[in-house]
């Protein structure tokens, strides 16, 4: 793991953000900034405004001391875990190469989607966009399973699914 | 809800707004389930097409056709009143939560970008 403390902004920015599993691009959508800002914070070109901090740490899903120091000054190990409830489902689908899908679901949302059998997408399976394979790797998740390990208290990445046609990754944030 | 579509052949974007319940409502249910076949995705995208070539806003008579609404209404909905009521209060809490994060994005390397917000 990555000693926080003994980078620089920039670099801690980035560390944060690869280990949110995060590009660029997403965490200025997330930010409604552009990509070239934050690649400008990671190379220590410019800092993030101070009005920014509080929305780039819950961004990056730390403390703001977390971010500027490397050193969380309220962290103990009694610190309660986020209540699902306070999460975000996350679901990036990518073809290399043709095509980039992200879903952003709150748990609760997720959960009644799962529950009530709703969770479809609006892609065809012989669509131009995507491909019939990627379209079957994502009917055949367990969502009830990963419903379950969300209220179990399991959080960060869930899934991870990396090769050469598609990438695929659920995690909450 | 904000929908935003950005077409790279025509290096514009178009934004409709479609009011949040109206996904719990029959119409709502009925063109989600629809969209998901090919055929009527050609439609729509004949209908957009219809609607880019107006100026201004979209005209959402351009999208939603009578037949449609009325199919809808002949349909047994996929989930209950109350169901629907659940689902539609936890996303419309949800603002916040959410962070300024798009409930559903799409980049295709042709461009071609689609944005939905909550």
């Amino acid at each position: 793991m990555t000693d926080l403390k003994s980078l620089s902004l920039g670099k801690r920015i980035q560390a944060l953000r690869k280990q949110q599993g995060l590009t660029q691009e997403a965490l200025s959508e997330m930010m409604a900034i552009s990509p070239q800002a934050v690649s400008k914070w990671e190379n220590a070109q410019s800092c993030p405004d101070i009005m920014a901090l509080p929305r780039l740490a819950n961004c990056l899903g730390v403390s703001i001391d977390l971010l500027l120091t490397g050193e969380d000054a309220s962290a103990t190990p009694n610190t309660p875990a986020r209540k699902p409830e306070e999460l975000i489902v996350r679901m990036a689908v990518e073809e290399p190469g043709e095509v980039r899908i992200c879903i952003n679901l709150p748990f609760a949302f997720f959960r009644y989607a799962v529950l009530y059998n709703m969770l479809t997408f609006t892609f065809s399976a012989d669509g131009d966009e995507i491909n019939p394979a990627t379209v079957q790797a994502l009917h055949n998740l367990d969502y009830k399973a990963i419903v379950q390990m969300i209220e179990s208290g399991v959080t960060g990445k869930l899934v991870d699914v990396n090769d050469a046609s598609i990438k695929l990754a659920i995690w909450t944030e | 809800m904000k929908i935003r579509i950005y077409d790279p052949r025509k290096d514009a974007d178009k934004t409709f707004w479609i009011p949040t319940g109206f996904l719990f409502s029959k119409v709502g249910m009925y063109l989600m389930a629809k969209s998901v076949s090919a055929q009527a995705r050609k439609e729509y995208e004949k209908k957009l097409e219809a609607a880019w070539r107006t100026q201004g806003e979209v005209d959402v008579d351009d999208l939603i056709s009578l037949e449609d609404v009325q199919k809808a209404e002949r349909l047994d909905p996929p989930i209950t009143e109350e169901q629907a009521r659940e689902m539609f209060a936890v996303l419309k809490d949800s603002k916040y939560l959410m962070r300024g994060l798009p409930l559903f994005s799409l980049e295709s390397t042709k461009g071609f970008r689609v944005r939905i917000d909550l």
